[in-house]
């Protein structure tokens, strides 16, 4: 998951969760308050209820003491009777007091305890009657019991009208207690469902950030060892890396950067100034050119530079820079490596190089000796030879004709050997001029060319249809005339020479490494029927003065074969041989298609 | 064809090669008369002072003051001198050498050769040649003579 992607869903899945909790919690707390405030009130009305009935039962035996006290009072005549008489009689005014604050529209309306004071102020109107009656003396015993009658039936009534009001007052009481009981009977459920579904979402949500925070611990890790490695790898590749935003022109560098100076990271303030008091004095002005690019949001291009280290050290630095954008803050990003072990091998090639340069001057000028200066010389000696062989000859005894003779083999040797040399050294010019070169036409001259050793041994040479290939020509042509006559020369005395040359093409990776390995190449075979030599010495042959011969045998420079692999090198080529003595040798030449 | 007698001039520094030459040319026994100079400065001072113009100049190539390229161009350059019969005569027989002068204008290129007797031949075919018939059919194949 990409760094970005995975930000936007953690953010939503977040904020999904913290918004579901707070809802949740608010409905909890709102059904909670709820509850409480029901169970409040249930609990203030279920109290009042008790009050009144209470307060109701308080009355009735209120009244029934009051009665008990008249009663007392009409039997003894005693006045403590009376005193509590009149004492119940204010707690009854008392309690119908109170009841008639405890009233409420919903039970023990008021018109009720209305009614049940007039009942109550009728009997006690009634006891006060009787009383009244009692006192007069006149009263008859017979008159006094019929109020005392009357007072019971009133009594009676008051007692039926205060047990019906507590009976409604019970009823009213469990109506409300029931119809509460089922208005909350959801309501624990609901809170638990609540609660739970709330514990569930803290669960998810804590899982997933105990999960999130490891992937962001893991990803953490991994970006500190991306870090580090790319930390030690601008260390051990000499390179810093450098940001300058182009909002504050604030240069932030790696690490690196200061070590480069041979400084440790951090050691000074990094700044355009701090930069190019490091930077060698000759180059200070192309880097503060480069700055100067940069400031004006430009990008300068690839460049090199010097800066002195503090202990003195001269290094050579390669800048590059880029320009980018990270979360649409411009900043350009710029890439320095110590190049100095490159320019130092540099430097030192480029030595080399001349030197080379004037040892390849001073072969020229070795050619030219050769050429002419020693070339000079021998025919002046040739040129006495000649002329003593034909105007002294008589002079000389018989063994100094010997030696004068071998004088002349001498310097017949010296000239072919200064001959190939020159030959040798020429295939070397780098100045050859390759062209489409038909290698039949070639072959025609290589034996006109060998006319004469060809007669004189009656030698088949054979070709089949040869190539037109880009090539030197007179290499080619040089090629053919040594490897042909290099199998004139090396034939059986007793035995015409026959020499064929052929071609087929080739795969460099079938033939050798030294070849290219996706290039075709034609393959020539020169094969003669002559001497041959030990396979041994098949690599040999084609170093320069290698004879396999004495030179009483078979004349020779040992330049020609080192002159056919010459050449074939220099056509990108090589060339091989293949031979048993007596058996005839076989030359491959494999040259580029 | 030439009058009887001809008039041979030849440039060599080196004292050898004009002993060879001149006993060479005293060898085949004509009645021709031979001038030598030791470089191509004497040559062209006396090219330049004589009322009598040689027939044929025999330049070797390699000298110091005024090498033998330079004293051709010059002859060829020079109105009065430009029919001269010019052979080079030299020790090199490379092939920059040889078309060079060939395009200077020279008539033969004659290689030093290592043998006496072919020295005799060259200089006697030399004298014998038919110069009207080799300016003629000047080409490069019979330009080089070599024995």
């Amino acid at each position: 998951m990409s760094a970005q992607g995975y930000r936007i869903n953690e953010t939503t899945f977040f904020k999904i969760a913290f918004g579901l909790s707070v809802c949740l919690l608010i409905i909890i707390a709102i059904v909670s308050f709820k509850q409480l405030r029901d169970v409040n009130q249930a609990q203030r009305t279920i109290i009042k209820s008790r009050d009144r009935q209470i307060e109701l039962q308080k009355l009735s035996s209120a009244i029934k003491d009051a009665e008990r006290m008249q009663r007392g009072f009409l039997i003894t005549k005693k006045q403590e009777y009376f005193s509590g008489y009149t004492k119940s009689r204010k707690v009854i005014d008392h309690s119908l007091l109170c009841l008639k604050k405890l009233s409420n529209r919903r039970s023990l309306k008021p018109q009720q305890i209305l009614s049940l004071e007039t009942l109550v102020k009728k009997r006690l109107d009634a006891m006060d009657e009787t009383l009244q009656i009692y006192n007069n003396t006149q009263t008859s015993a017979t008159e006094l019991k019929d109020y005392i009658d009357a007072g019971s039936a009133k009594m009676q009534l008051v007692d039926s009208s205060i047990d019906k009001i507590i009976q409604e007052e019970s009823r009213a009481l469990r109506q409300y207690e029931a119809f509460h009981k089922a208005k909350n009977r959801a309501l624990p459920y609901m809170t638990g469902f609540l609660v739970v579904f709330t514990l569930l979402v803290f669960i998810v949500s804590f899982y997933k950030i105990n999960k999130d925070s490891g992937r962001l611990r893991d990803m953490n890790d991994d970006l500190i060892l991306v870090n580090k490695s790319f930390q030690y790898a601008e260390e051990i590749s000499q390179m810093g890396h450098w940001k300058r935003s182009l909002a504050d022109m604030v240069i932030s560098p790696s690490d690196n950067m200061y070590r480069l100076f041979g400084h440790e990271p951090g050691a000074f303030e990094y700044n355009e100034k701090s930069i190019l008091a490091f930077v060698h004095p000759d180059d200070r002005e192309t880097l503060q050119q480069a700055l100067d690019l940069i400031k004006a949001g430009k990008i300068p291009p690839e460049m090199n530079y010097r800066i002195i280290r503090p202990d003195g050290q001269v290094r050579y630095f390669r800048s590059v820079s880029k320009l980018i954008a990270i979360n649409d803050e411009k900043l350009v990003l710029g890439a320095t490596r110590d190049i100095t072990p490159e320019v130092e091998i540099n430097l030192s090639l480029k030595e080399k190089n001349n030197e080379l340069q004037a040892a390849v001057e001073e072969l020229a000028s070795f050619n030219h000796i050769a050429s002419h200066d020693l070339q000079e010389p021998l025919r002046k000696i040739q040129m006495f030879i000649s002329r003593i062989a034909v105007e002294e000859a008589d002079a000389l005894s018989g063994s100094g004709k010997e030696y004068f003779e071998r004088v002349s083999a001498s310097a017949l040797r010296m000239e072919q050997l200064i001959d190939d040399l020159l030959l040798y050294s020429e295939t070397n010019k780098s100045e050859q001029v390759f062209e489409q070169t038909d290698l039949n036409l070639i072959m025609n001259e290589v034996q006109i060319e060998l006319a004469a050793e060809i007669d004189e041994k009656q030698a088949i040479v054979q070709h089949g249809h040869l190539p037109v290939m880009e090539a030197v020509p007179f290499q080619m042509r040089q090629l053919f005339i040594n490897l042909v006559g290099n199998a004139l020369k090396y034939s059986k005395p007793d035995v015409a020479p026959h020499i064929t040359i052929s071609c087929e093409m080739v795969k460099g990776k079938d033939i050798s490494d030294k070849l290219s390995a996706v290039r075709d190449y034609y393959k020539f075979t020169v094969s003669d029927n002559g001497i041959g030599f030990y396979q041994e010495f098949a690599d040999k042959i084609f170093v320069l003065f290698q004879r396999l011969h004495k030179k009483e045998q078979y004349s020779g420079t040992g330049i020609g074969l080192a002159i056919c692999r010459k050449i074939a090198e220099n056509h990108r080529g090589m060339i091989t041989a293949e031979s048993t003595p007596n058996n005839g040798a076989r030359f491959f030449i494999y040259l580029p298609k | 064809m030439y009058p009887e007698k001809l008039h041979i001039l030849l440039a060599d520094d080196d004292p050898d090669d004009r002993l060879f030459f001149k006993d060479a040319f005293d060898a085949i026994k004509i009645d021709h008369s031979l001038t030598m100079f030791e470089d191509g400065l004497d040559l062209m001072a006396y090219l330049h002072d004589t009322n009598e113009l040689p027939h044929i100049v025999f330049l070797d190539l390699n000298m110091p003051g005024k090498s033998g390229m330079e004293c051709l161009k010059e002859i060829r350059s020079n109105s009065a001198l430009r029919d001269l019969s010019v052979a080079i005569y030299s020790t090199s027989a490379s092939n920059a050498n040889i078309e060079d002068t060939f395009i200077a204008g020279a008539n033969v290129y004659i290689k030093k050769p290592k043998d006496f007797s072919a020295l005799k031949k060259i200089i006697s075919d030399v004298v014998h040649i038919n110069w009207q018939y080799v300016t003629d059919g000047l080409n490069r194949e019979n330009f080089m003579l070599s024995y």
